[in-house]
């Protein structure tokens, strides 16, 4: 069975709902082994499943935002923004906070190995947020059955 | 007759692959369906969402089928059409064959 890209299946898990996650990576992993990889190469199926996460996880999060109450949209919102915004501020205020009291560097030009730190930090928080704020749009589906 | 009880244009090709694809009808083959068929190459999340959406309007029912490996060891959720479903694309071909009727040729084919 060819693989389909790793991080693009993480990422795909993050965004889905959970009665929905199962079947739809199922469906995708089977299209991409039997179908995209062998007709379109390797980097053309890659693109195709890069797509087909993006645009998956966006209209999940829509309809995932249609069935659930307004409260509760505006909670899971609220949630997930503040969930995937904060670890990013934090380490930037903490950086800040750090140059302004120990002034070791004059040059306070961020370092390619803090930038990464920063961009991973924003991936995962990005990530937990999706899959908290799905989390609680599906309760609504849960408690309306 | 309520706004409610006509399809979209989405939803109708989503029901229509249903019932060509039979007892076989999962998300990815409707994907299929619809691509070959009507030549509009969609995301399956929008195939998944639509019948989610389908499902809550009771017009389909799901169930889940076992997971295979050529799936990453993921189950099925397999769609068919009810009755009810049945009858909403009815009405809304119903609709249309109506309205296109006593129009040029170009514009029904039917003629």
């Amino acid at each position: 069975m060819t693989r389909p890209p790793a991080f693009a299946l993480w990422l795909l898990e993050q965004g889905l709902p959970a009665r929905d996650r199962d079947a739809i990576v199922g469906d995708l992993c089977e299209e991409y082994s039997a179908h995209a990889a062998p007709a379109l190469g390797s980097r053309r199926a890659r693109a195709w499943f890069w797509r087909q996460v993006m645009t998956s996880v966006v209209f999940q999060i829509v309809r995932a935002w249609e069935r659930a109450s307004t409260p509760r949209a505006s909670a899971a919102l609220a949630t997930s923004a503040a969930l995937a915004l904060a670890p990013g501020a934090a380490l930037l205020w903490l950086r800040a906070y750090v140059l302004f009291h120990v002034p070791l560097r004059a040059d306070a030009t961020p370092s390619t190995a803090f930038a990464a730190v920063l961009i991973v930090l924003l991936v995962a928080s990005t990530a937990a947020a999706l899959r908290l704020g799905i989390a609680m749009l599906d309760a609504s589906r849960v408690l309306k059955k | 007759m309520a706004k409610g009880d006509f399809l979209g244009e989405f939803e109708q090709l989503v029901l229509l692959a249903l019932l060509r694809l039979g007892e076989d009808a999962y998300g990815m083959a409707v994907r299929r369906e619809i691509a070959d068929r009507a030549g509009r190459d969609v995301a399956i999340g929008a195939v998944y969402a639509t019948l989610d959406r389908l499902e809550q309007k009771g017009l389909v029912r799901s169930w889940t089928a076992a997971a295979t490996d050529d799936r990453a060891g993921r189950p099925r959720r397999c769609f068919r059409i009810t009755g009810e479903g049945g009858r909403a694309l009815d009405r809304s071909q119903r609709a249309l064959r109506q309205m296109l009727e006593g129009l040029p040729a170009r514009w029904n084919p039917a003629r």
